[in-house]
């Protein structure tokens, strides 16, 4: 069997049920724990973000989490305080691959041709465009003397244990003598949850388990609302993570105790897709004080979702599954029923992927010969094509399958199919079945800003919000006597209706967006979304962006301004007369 | 009376228990049937009646958060129920909660009598919304029934005064709680 390396990995805190910080109580000094506990406090280590689902219903909070994390393996730990003794199950990584597909915040451009315009790729036949997308690849990503323990089992890689938090020592001792990884500085921070009918979640990985076995945990517990202990992960942050939440309910979720911010499009790169949108975001809600500000990247009907999880007949039939007993017959029941999923990610443009649940259990059953992989024949292409590699090419190499295992348990990996992966995945499916909207929600904190837990709740009244933004661009062909798309003067109207004049041309690919040097907010709007009503907007700079863009052009027309190539200046002021009276203002959305 | 009821209701000391309506008095004959909002302690099964205005202590939550615990009790109805729960700021109407609609399973004994769930529900106050102070001012929680079938079988609502903790060991809850 293919022993997995022993590999250091990267760690992040995240934790799903929030532990109602105490240790905020001087917010700007709070240096709490994570509740992914590091192995050693003085390892730095890295949280490359959080992304959680929320789901809200009869009282009861549901929260799939993904887990990121890195550090050694055999040290890996999770503490999260607990309101109530919750019901744990394993979660699927793909839910979030298809989430963040579903629902990724776009950014396209409609073009528009005035004259001949040689590099109108519809030339001839009408008015053109095209659609772009900043990353269509990520669719792929008790009492003293007492013992506290009130559970203990596993699910998946994870042993995991509920404690009585009504007493801090026991439950830290507990702990320490049952191999959990209490880091230093712990005792301080747990403090502020000890307290009657209080619970901690712990965690850690199942001997023979690597951190690449870490797969999402889905917690279930009774809450009014949804909250994120963002506090807790302070420690284990890096500066400006992301925070990724999607809400499911029914109706648009909230952030309650965050402001709200609705960025300015005018900041994005639209000619890049927006490729600087996280950068927009992380600086619009730093407008904000506290930096505790919220967009909304998506508010709609969660049929986005339905039928992506669980479609029809995905998975087919354990029992036939349990039935295939050659290697080659099992690999492809599984390739034929919907296990791995596609997408333009392969060398080739088209590849399967399989879920790392999916290979962690077929490499620890059916590995691939150790020649195979030195030749970088990844796991996937082996399973992918495994009646190629089982067949022709082991006919053609046997010296290259002296270590083969074959040797499997059908119906023993079939169960741990369904527990790992059949049974999280279609739990997730169900998730929107269950609820009618979905929210999207994101933005940046550094752990200096992690001071205050979000919690969502939901307000009826609110407009959905749609991912795919739309701007207008227009090419003057007419002003140049060999137009390029480069070098021709164009006029991008964004959603929100504000102007980018591109006086010199749009530039080649490299060409840096112009208007990263405008002084101007990041934000457009700053609210606060009620639980009814329309929002309250606080800060509205619609104005100070017109401002700063009509001082950005005035510059231009001195010759010194926008565009991939440096401007003339008489070709600017000649195009700007012209362009402003094509021009036409859209409404804001 | 079990003991362990008498214990939480006498933990009450903050609630004026100024008791229910009538056992046999409609309280809205316009409605199918009766719902009383009383007053409660974490995870218990006491009740209290309460008068408008009463002052309730904010209990802190096991998550840092903070809840008014509420004890709704219900005559005339079985079944499976819904139930709404809001809360607004007297002052000026804004709403603070609007909490996600409980499923609650009722049995035939309630058609004939009062009848309440085993444990109190928290009310989630705190953290309060942007701006919005949730203790020191009256509050307004109303709660409606309703049928699977969306008849609204029996609203009450119930004015009470949330407070923090005085001095050092409420500084969290006013902290949490300022908006």
């Amino acid at each position: 069997m293919l022993k997995l390396p022993n590999k250091i990995l990267l760690a992040a805190s995240l934790s799903a049920v929030f532990a109602g910080g105490l240790a905020a109580l001087d917010t700007n000094e709070a240096e709490a724990c994570g509740c992914f506990v590091p192995p050693d406090p003085t390892v730095p280590i890295v949280q490359a973000g959080e992304r959680i689902l929320f789901g809200q219903q009869n009282g009861i909070v549901t929260a799939h989490i993904q887990v990121q994390y890195s550090g050694p393996a055999e040290e890996f730990g999770w503490l999260l305080p607990m309101p109530a003794i919750p019901e744990m199950e394993l979660g699927t990584d793909e839910l979030f691959a298809q989430l963040i597909a579903q629902t990724q915040p776009t950014y396209r451009l409609d073009r528009e041709y005035k004259g001949d315009c040689p590099f109108d790729s519809l030339r001839g036949q009408g008015s053109g465009g095209f659609e772009s997308s900043p990353d269509d690849s990520e669719a792929g990503e008790a009492g003293e003397g007492a013992t506290p323990l009130v559970l203990r089992d596993s699910v998946g890689p994870f042993d995991y244990a509920v404690l009585r938090a009504d007493a801090k020592q026991p439950m830290l001792d507990w702990l320490d003598d049952n191999g959990f990884f209490v880091p230093g500085g712990t005792e301080d921070v747990v403090d502020a949850y000890i307290q009657p009918g209080a619970y901690f979640l712990a965690l850690k990985l199942l001997k023979g388990n690597d951190v690449g076995d870490l797969q999402p945990v889905v917690i279930s517990y009774q809450s009014d609302l949804p909250m994120i202990p963002i506090i807790l992960t302070s420690v284990a942050a890096d500066p400006n993570m992301g925070v990724q939440v999607w809400v499911a309910g029914d109706d648009r979720a909230i952030p309650r105790n965050y402001h709200h911010t609705r960025i300015n499009d005018a900041a994005i790169d639209w000619l890049k897709a927006g490729a600087n949108y996280v950068d927009v975001v992380t600086d619009a809600v730093d407008e904000i004080e506290g930096h505790h500000s919220f967009v909304t990247e998506y508010a709609g009907p969660s049929n986005v979702m339905l039928d992506v999880l669980d479609y029809q007949g995905r998975f087919g039939s354990m029992a036939e599954l349990a039935a295939q007993t050659s290697a080659i017959s099992f690999v492809n029941y599984i390739n034929n029923s919907g296990y791995p999923l596609f997408g333009n990610n392969g060398p080739n443009g088209f590849a399967p992927t399989y879920a790392s649940a999916i290979l962690n259990i077929l490499t620890s059953h059916l590995p691939v010969p150790s020649a195979l992989l030195d030749e970088d024949i990844t796991a996937a292409e082996y399973y992918w094509n495994i009646s190629y590699y089982l067949g022709q090419y082991r006919d053609e190499n046997p010296g290259k399958f002296l270590d083969l295992d074959i040797d499997f348990s059908p119906t023993e990996v079939a169960a741990e199919l369904q527990e790992r992966v059949v049974d999280p995945t279609l739990a997730a499916g169900q998730m929107f079945r269950d609820h009618d909207y979905l929210s999207r929600l994101f933005t940046t904190l550094s752990p200096n800003e992690m001071t205050k837990d979000p919690v969502f709740s939901f307000n009826p009244d609110l407009p959905d919000v749609s991912n795919v933004h739309s701007g207008e661009i227009t090419y003057y062909c007419h002003l140049l006597a060999e137009p390029t798309q480069e070098t021709t003067p164009a006029v991008l109207i964004t959603e929100q209706g504000f102007k980018l004049v591109y006086s010199s041309g749009t530039g080649d690919a490299d060409a840096e967006n112009p208007y990263a040097s405008v002084v101007m907010p990041q934000s457009h709007y700053q609210e606060l979304l009620r639980e009814e009503g329309e929002p309250e907007v606080v800060v509205d700079n619609t104005a100070l962006i017109r401002t700063a863009l009509h001082n950005a052009h005035q510059e231009d027309n001195g010759g010194c301004f926008v565009g991939g190539s440096s401007s003339t200046g008489l070709g600017s002021l000649a195009f700007f007369g012209l362009a402003l009276l094509g021009l036409r203002r859209r409404r804001d959305s | 009376m079990p003991v362990r009821i008498a214990l939480a209701i006498a933990s009450l000391s903050l609630l004026a228990c100024a008791g229910g309506p009538d056992e046999n008095e409609k309280i809205d004959p316009d409605l199918i049937a009766d719902l009383e909002i009383g007053l409660s302690t974490s995870g218990s099964e006491g009740f209290a009646s309460a008068e408008d205005g009463t002052d309730v202590q904010l209990a802190s939550g096991a998550q840092g958060g903070f809840h008014v615990w509420t004890a709704p009790r219900f005559r005339g109805a079985a079944g499976t129920l819904y139930l709404d729960r809001r809360a607004r700021r007297v002052s000026d109407g804004t709403l603070m909660l609007r909490a996600s609609r409980l499923v609650i399973d009722v049995p035939v004994d309630a058609m004939g009598d009062w009848w309440r769930g085993r444990e109190a529900i928290p009310s989630f106050m705190c953290p309060a919304p942007v701006g919005l102070q949730a203790y020191d001012s009256e509050v307004e929680f109303a709660f409606d029934l309703f049928s699977e079938d969306e008849e609204l079988l029996a609203t009450d609502s119930l004015i009470v005064v949330p407070r923090c903790e005085s001095g050092e060991a409420g500084k969290f809850c006013r902290d949490v709680c300022s908006g």
